[in-house]
């Protein structure tokens, strides 16, 4: 699993305007009692490499605000980047940021030299990661369908006969995925 | 700083963390005391090859990532950069992590200012609340419904299920029907 963690200074006078827009992305809704989880895509999900989680933030760092990005992310680091610099989010996020000193828009290839600009990322952290090594978003999420298959089938098992058992088991797409690996 | 969309009051007048899905976050900044460069090196170099000071957490099958980060740099670092993922009750996670690891909390954020000491743990909670910044935006690309529980039994699951699918291959509908009694018996805790 790789993991980032990329720091920008954010312009003079800036932050709130930052903190805003960051507020404004789509995001969730907590769940209540009566009210299962609404999921509403982030505009990075299926832009980028499989995610596992990621994070923006402003941060006040030597009284300064700051744009905290981290992520811990499937495939390699600078395609990861690269891939994140091309989104349109990422550029509006960024051009609230200090990254050029020309005082012009910010360009994606401005962005991606500073996300892919290793001085920017690498910084000595400790990281517990409590899955497996070499578990993936996808290893993870195929893991979560063929438990709710599963489930639906165990659910329904008793009144089955042993032959259309069989039978609806080896039609689970999850098995049959499972089947061709 | 971005903390909670509005509204998000849990009923008992503390603000519950932002949640995303079933996902908790905190983002904490400490500023760090001086010197304390070489204690926090030495146990990110140990906690980066073992996981036997976070095995009990481990064991609460709840925390999901947990990233420790220097700030601007190990040479000179001034502050330290905790954030974290959990599934589950912030009310909980919190003081369940300083219960039981009191000494490592105290091993990393004894290095920084105004740290309460993990115990009691409503002095922690107070403290994680005045340092925690939130998050702007977070995702997963898990799907929804999952939580560090569920995949850890989902993983598990599909390990049975891979064995399962392997040995009854060829069988005959009896044979296939007698095996998958013995899984459903190996395997309900984890569906």
């Amino acid at each position: 699993m790789g993991q980032v963690g990329i720091i920008t200074p954010v312009s003079d006078g800036r932050a709130g305007e930052l903190e805003a827009f960051l507020s404004h992305l789509p995001r969730d809704t907590p769940p209540t009692a009566g009210r299962p989880v609404i999921t509403v895509p982030s505009p990075f999900a299926g832009a980028l490499p499989p995610t596992h989680f990621a994070r923006f933030v402003v941060i006040e760092l030597d009284h300064q605000p700051h744009l905290l990005f981290t992520s811990a992310f499937d495939g390699d680091t600078r395609e990861y980047l690269r891939a994140l610099a091309a989104t349109p989010t990422a550029l509006e996020i960024w051009s609230h940021c200090h990254i050029t000193t020309r005082g012009q828009a910010l360009t994606a290839p401005e962005l991606e030299r500073h996300l892919c600009d290793e001085r920017n990322w690498r910084l000595s952290q400790y990281v517990v990661n409590t899955l497996p090594d070499g578990v993936t978003v996808g290893a993870v999420n195929r893991a979560l369908s063929l438990r709710a298959q599963l489930g639906g089938l165990m659910g329904r098992a008793a009144s089955m006969e042993a032959t259309a058992l069989a039978h609806d088991f080896r039609q689970l797409p999850a098995i049959q995925a499972l089947m061709r690996r | 700083m971005v903390r909670c969309p509005p509204g998000n009051s849990n009923g008992s007048g503390r603000e519950e963390k932002v949640t995303y899905r079933r996902w908790g976050a905190v983002t904490a900044v400490t500023k760090l005391r001086r010197c304390q460069r070489v204690r926090l090196l030495a146990i990110f170099a140990f906690g980066n090859t073992t996981d036997v000071l976070i095995r009990p957490l481990l064991q609460m099958k709840v925390i999901a990532l947990a990233r420790w980060t220097l700030w601007p740099n190990a040479r000179h670092p001034t502050y330290l950069l905790f954030e974290t993922n959990w599934s589950g009750s912030d009310q909980t996670y919190i003081p369940d992590f300083g219960r039981i690891m009191p000494l490592q909390w105290r091993g990393i954020w004894g290095a920084t200012t105004k740290f309460p000491g993990a115990i009691p743990t409503t002095g922690l909670m107070e403290w994680v609340d005045a340092i925690d910044a939130g998050v702007g935006h977070f995702w997963t690309d898990y799907d929804p419904g999952s939580s560090t529980q569920v995949i850890a039994q989902a993983l598990e699951l599909e390990s049975h299920v891979a064995r399962f699918v392997a040995n009854t291959e060829g069988a005959s509908a009896t044979e296939f029907h007698r095996r998958w009694r013995e899984l459903v018996v190996k395997v309900h805790r984890l569906v």
